[in-house]
């Protein structure tokens, strides 16, 4: 007993100790970019305050990011919510079966190498400038992380466990269900949690180098006019919004799928 | 019982006929499936007639043309400047930092939010700030790069260190170790394994910052080229000239592949 309530204070001092480094540095970090933008003194860069004003401006008194922001999350929700129905499947049945894999496992390679924001011209003429568009890129840049990552988590499952299964004569819907799914999971969780963060960088991508909308034509438009405490701003609200998504993938795995946590990244 | 797997795992290994045919039947399966999707795209080219789908003979054809003109290789070396300044860069800062985070947890305590904040982040929202720093110099394009890259590197390090099996260290400290040797001796060879994952993934993010950057930010090298030819909608030359990128960036892949193999061939 008494070394458990010895072992919880420590734990509790390593945590107070860590949120005063954390504290520490954060000031440090403000401290040292205040200063230095304030000798600079040059029109692009903000001092830390104006960067601060300039996001009170644009998410509580103006509310100027909202809109933009809506705008561009259509195409992530809708273009993620098809890669996952994608890219989950198509990495389940790589996984599971070799000559599916072997199929696709050229493509696979190419779809990993190859740069997309050369092709969003094409996929203009294809689709127009609209929505669809910038759906069907987010797509392309966020499937195959998702397809990778479960394909790797359904190899990892061990053959045995199957084979036992198959012996005691499970059927194959049985084997997926109890044994092939839940031994993925972690690795899909890591697929869907990297997925993500590639939609979101899909998503602007194709609005700052095509098609000017969203918050990607904000954020142009502050640089347009020498702007920079509200170009910071509009780069921090984004930095926000993929580390609210990502916090929030991950409170849900540890909901769904406590046993899935610290997969390294693949 | 342990002896039967190993004499059935040699027999395997020294393979008969069947066992050699294996991984050739593997690999002339996906070249079939390659051919077959060039094929399938020439067809379409042809049948569909569609702009945005030109047959992959016009494509080759867009190729030859644009390396005759000599636009690709003037704009690959441009480019490749960039990409090696970038990725080295990336690769020490990565390397260097993320040991750090994984052998120091006070480290990963004061850096580990920044570092994962900005691994999920999209780099190209970051332009406009490194323009305002370096101006229209490479070293924008260069910024560019190393944060699509030295993120991932940062973390895959940090795991590499972390899960390096603990009892090692144990022993050398035990034999008298100091904390040195036990860095530069243990925890940096056996992360080696793992950090090559990230290095491996590393190289491919920083062709495509390389490509992103110069479509954005100044229109030179590979991305320049392509960017024009995109603004003009002319998809054979857009897809030739990622034809280039894709080879670009598997042959860098390959690259680290190889010395991946001949850093870590004593983990066999």
């Amino acid at each position: 007993m008494k070394a458990a309530a010895a072992a919880r204070k420590s734990r509790r001092e390593e945590a107070i100790a860590a949120w005063r480094l954390r504290i520490v540095v954060f000031a440090l970090f403000v401290a040292v970019w205040e200063l230095s933008a304030r000798r600079m003194e040059n029109l692009l860069i903000p001092t830390f305050t104006e960067m601060v004003g300039g996001f009170v401006r644009l998410v509580f008194v103006t509310g100027r990011v909202w809109e933009p922001l809506l705008i561009s999350n259509q195409a992530l929700v809708l273009g993620y919510l098809l890669s996952v129905v994608m890219g989950i499947p198509l990495g389940l049945a790589a996984g599971r079966s070799r000559w599916i894999n072997r199929l696709m496992n050229p493509y696979i390679g190419l779809v990993l190498a190859v740069p997309v924001a050369p092709l969003i011209p094409i996929l203009i003429t294809a689709l127009g400038l609209g929505l669809a568009s910038r759906v069907v890129l987010v797509v392309l840049f966020a499937f195959i992380f998702i397809t990778v990552n479960t394909r790797a988590g359904v190899r990892n499952v061990d053959p045995s466990l199957i084979e036992m299964a198959q012996s005691f004569g499970a059927n194959e819907g049985q084997i997926w269900r109890k044994i092939v799914i839940p031994g993925a999971v972690p690795a899909i969780f890591a697929g869907l949690r990297i997925g993500l963060g590639r939609a979101i960088a899909g998503m602007v991508i194709v609005e700052l180098l095509l098609v000017a909308t969203g918050v990607g034509r904000l954020l142009l438009e502050f640089a347009g006019r020498l702007q920079a405490d509200l170009v910071f701003a509009t780069v921090f609200a984004i930095i926000v919004e993929a580390v609210v998504l990502v916090t929030a993938m991950q409170v849900v795995e540890r909901k769904v799928a406590p046993w899935a946590h610290d997969v390294a990244l693949g | 019982m342990a002896s039967v797997a190993a004499e059935a795992a040699r027999v395997r290994r020294a393979g008969g006929p069947r066992a050699l045919w294996r991984p050739l039947r593997g690999s002339a399966m996906q070249g079939l499936a390659l051919l077959g999707g060039v094929v399938l795209w020439e067809a379409f080219g042809w049948l569909l007639a569609l702009p945005w789908l030109p047959p992959f003979s016009k494509v080759v054809a867009a190729l030859g043309q644009l390396i005759q003109s000599g636009e690709i290789l003037g704009n690959l070396a441009v480019s490749l400047r960039t990409l090696v300044v970038g990725f080295s860069l990336s690769l020490v800062v990565g390397l260097v930092v993320g040991a750090l985070m994984g052998r120091y947890r006070r480290v990963e305590q004061a850096i580990g939010i920044y570092v994962n904040a900005l691994l999920f982040t999209p780099s190209l929202v970051f332009a406009p700030i490194f323009f305002a720093f370096f101006h229209l110099s490479d070293w924008t394009r260069i910024a560019v790069i190393v944060k699509y890259v030295v993120f991932i590197l940062i973390i895959n390090t940090a795991t590499a260190i972390r899960t390096t099996d603990p009892a090692l260290v144990e022993m050398a400290r035990s034999f008298g170790a100091t904390e040195r040797q036990i860095f530069l001796r243990i925890l940096l060879p056996a992360s080696l394994l793992i950090a090559f994952a990230g290095i491996r993934l590393g190289v491919g993010r920083a062709v495509k910052g390389m490509i992103t950057g110069e479509m954005f930010i100044a229109f030179v090298g590979l991305g320049g080229v392509v960017q024009k030819y995109g603004s003009q909608f002319d998809a054979s030359r857009v897809l030739a000239i990622s034809l280039v990128i894709l080879v670009v960036a598997l042959v860098l892949g390959t690259a680290v592949q190889a010395l991946d193999r001949r850093l870590t061939r004593w983990a066999d």
